[in-house]
């Protein structure tokens, strides 16, 4: 077994600055409505002279342009949550820890990451790619890989640890109030001048257990190893939802790529944990006093790269006009799809070339609109305007149809205009001359737009190659339909 | 002494007076004897901007890239026509051997012409883009012509745009420039510019069925010249079913 802890200190904090750049004073405040208090605050404002513990009042009071965000525990569990799917790409075994931390099982994915040394520089440069930065332990004991991470946090050089012989060592210098012991516990036993795992593993036991209960005495074991320590295992979501708050209000829907990346990202390590590609998701951008504008974007075959859906969504944000301030950016896909991951190769490669045409396909149509971009298709009728259809630019190729031998202009008009006559002979620019025809097209009686029409290949004066036809009942009327480009 | 100015000469970019280019790249055949023979490296310049000038809609000037059209469609490559002036005509392009599969049709316009026209370019997923830039009310400007000609190169795609013939004054960066017009049926092209020396006489090829040519010819030979009034023509007898 070997654990790998993610300490996500000051996590409100950190949920609130992912979403930006600024660096504003910002604290985040808890407790009561009516005296909240300085529960964390970012660099800016502890220049400032905050500290946590203060009133938010008194906070104020010492940076004038104080931006004050309520602490909000389901926002906090929901962005956990979030990060455990998406740490789910990297081992299937994963534990959301207390209210923010988790735990990961890696003994068995080592192999598939290189190596431990590997997998974390990953894992920290990936998280700080979503914007979370996690003090990281390693230890053969998922309870001693949180001491450790927590170790590491308050600014301890910890060693990793990945031989269980030498955890009993490592943990001897580890202080107690690591522990999210009972305050009353941890000063108890600092009265008896037991402030490490070593001194407190050094009294007797059973002494031990009938002062202070069995509960620290197994949490001590369970650090150790001696004791199992089953944690129940992380399942999935079924839907993808992420959150960014901005704490602001945003004004150009470009500057929401900033934090839109990290959610994609974040869209991104979800995707690598099942295995699996989006072709459609939503983003919903929340302003203040209005319903969420709800965009949704599409891609024509799965896709998870969050660079690329990127790019796409900066297209469709380019022409998207913001009614309102934005708040917030929500990202979600709740429909998955089996993804091939592509490799790596210089050599050319057909499935790589698809792709690119995909992407392309992609990028276009975000940026003009899915009309814009079609591709045509021929159906098996005889009237013209009714023998094409467009249809969208990536799907199945179409069953091939009958090559038509009779002469059909590659330029059609929308629709047919009518030429003007003299003398019942049909002028386009002067005077047409008719060099082949007439082809009869008599079709549609049982649709309701039925067609009776002799076509000819027709010539004017400036050499321009025209189709025309006349119709049956009205004879003397003349119609240009297409023109032999 | 004469060795050095032979190496310089055989530079591809410099020629003589009154020859063609060497290009070093072979271009791509664009299907037609006549106009491959005038063409530096034999064909259409893979990577470059074309320009074709013309103002007639209907004297073949599509034509003109049919064959290298159905040359990119069976080698599977993409293509993408940017804002066509009309509907293409699907019954018929497949007739030319084009597969309409991987041909995307983009409407735009403007600025966002010139956009589509630069990702199809860029993306080395197209290896054809034809641009009507007829309509389009954005002045196509010499920076503008130099960004598609430039993307063309990235992508290594064909790139074929289409312009009224009075841009045939303004300058352009495309290494070809076609005007067209219509000869008796036939097509002829006037090259403005390419890599080489200039070609004085139009090359005219048949973009249409030989026997239309005739018919109009015999047609031609039955109007007396000057007739004051426009003869019959032949037309035949309403509700007779020809097919």
């Amino acid at each position: 077994m070997l654990w790998i802890a993610l300490y996500l200190s000051a996590l409100p904090l950190q949920l609130a600055q992912r979403g930006t750049k600024d660096e504003r004073p910002l604290v985040i405040s808890d407790g009561p409505a009516n005296r909240p208090l300085v529960l964390c605050a970012n660099p800016s404002a502890r220049d400032l002279g905050v500290k946590p513990g203060m009133t938010a009042a008194a906070a104020r009071a010492l940076a004038g342009e104080l931006i004050v965000l309520p602490r909000n525990p389901n926002h906090e569990a929901q962005a956990l949550h979030n990060l455990a799917a998406w740490a789910y790409q990297f081992t299937p075994g994963v534990v959301v820890h207390g209210p923010d931390g988790l735990l990961l099982d890696v003994a068995a994915a080592l192999k598939l990451h290189q190596g431990l040394p590997n997998l974390l520089v990953r894992l920290r440069r990936e998280m700080l790619e979503l914007g979370y930065h996690a003090a990281c332990g390693v230890a053969p004991t998922p309870g001693a890989a949180w001491l450790f991470a927590k170790a590491r946090h308050t600014g301890r050089a910890v060693r990793t640890c990945t031989d269980h012989a030498a955890l009993a060592d490592r943990l001897t210098d580890i202080p107690l109030d690591l522990f999210d012991w009972p305050q009353e516990l941890l000063s108890k036993l600092a009265a008896l001048g037991v402030r490490r795992i070593g001194q407190c593993l050094a009294l007797p036991r059973d002494g031990f257990t009938q002062r202070f209960g069995k509960a620290p005495l197994l949490e001590l074991d369970r650090a150790l190893g001696a004791v199992p320590d089953p944690r129940p295992c992380f399942t999935p979501p079924e839907k993808f939802s992420s959150h960014a708050e901005f704490g602001f209000e945003v004004n150009d829907a470009l500057a929401l790529l900033f934090p839109l990346k990290r959610l994609l990202k974040e869209l991104e390590g979800f995707l690598r944990g099942r295995g699996a590609g989006v072709q459609q998701w939503h983003l919903a951008l929340e302003q203040s006093g209005r319903r969420a504008t709800r965009i949704t974007l599409g891609v024509v075959a799965p896709e998870r790269n969050a660079e690329r859906l990127l790019g796409l969504a900066r297209e469709r944000l380019a022409r998207t006009q913001l009614m309102a301030p934005v708040l917030a950016l929500r990202v979600e896909a709740d429909e998955f799809f089996a993804y091939d991951e592509r490799s790596q190769s210089w050599l050319p490669d057909p499935q790589q070339t698809t792709q690119g045409w995909h992407y392309l396909i992609d990028k276009l149509a975000s940026r003009l609109g899915e009309d814009k971009v079609s591709r045509l298709q021929s159906v098996d009728d005889h009237r013209p305007e009714r023998s094409w259809r467009r249809t969208a630019a990536a799907g199945p190729k179409a069953q091939p149809l009958p090559l038509l031998q009779a002469p059909r202009p590659l330029w059609l008009l929308r629709t047919p205009r009518t030429l003007l006559t003299r003398n019942g002979q049909p002028l386009c620019q002067g005077q047409l001359r008719l060099i082949a025809g007439p082809e009869r097209i008599e079709s549609g009686w049982w649709d309701g737009r039925p067609v009776g029409r002799d076509y000819f290949v027709a010539r004017n004066p400036h050499g321009e190659t025209l189709w025309i036809y006349r119709e049956h009942r009205h004879s003397d009327a003349w119609y240009l339909h297409g023109l032999f480009a | 002494m004469g060795q050095p100015l032979e190496d310089i000469l055989r530079h591809p970019a410099i020629w003589r007076v009154g020859q063609l280019a060497q290009d070093s790249r072979q271009g791509i055949a664009s299907g037609y004897a006549p106009l491959d023979r005038v063409l530096p490296g034999h064909g259409w310049p893979r990577g470059a901007l074309t320009e074709i000038l013309a103002n007639q809609e209907g004297v073949g000037e599509l034509s003109l890239l049919t064959p290298v059209l159905r040359r990119q469609s069976d080698e599977a490559k993409g293509m993408a026509l940017i804002a066509p002036p009309y509907v293409p005509c699907a019954r018929a392009w497949e007739a030319r051997g084009i597969r309409l599969d991987r041909m995307l049709v983009i409407e735009a316009e403007g600025s966002s012409l010139l956009w589509a026209a630069e990702q199809a370019l860029r993306s080395g997923a197209c290896g054809m883009v034809v641009i009507w830039a007829c309509r389009t009310q954005t002045a196509l400007t010499y920076r503008a012509l130099q960004r598609l000609h430039l993307a063309a190169g990235k992508g290594e795609a064909l790139c074929f745009l289409y312009r009224p013939a009075h841009a045939a004054s303004a300058p352009s960066p495309a290494p070809l420039r076609l005007s067209l017009s219509s000869e008796d049926g036939r097509l002829a092209l006037k090259i403005i510019k390419r890599r080489g020396a200039l070609l004085p006489a139009a090359v005219c090829i048949a973009p249409f069925p030989v026997h239309w040519r005739d018919t109009a010819a015999a047609m031609d030979a039955m109007v007396p010249a000057g007739a004051a009034q426009p003869v019959a023509l032949r037309l035949p007898k309403l509700g007779t079913p020809a097919h």
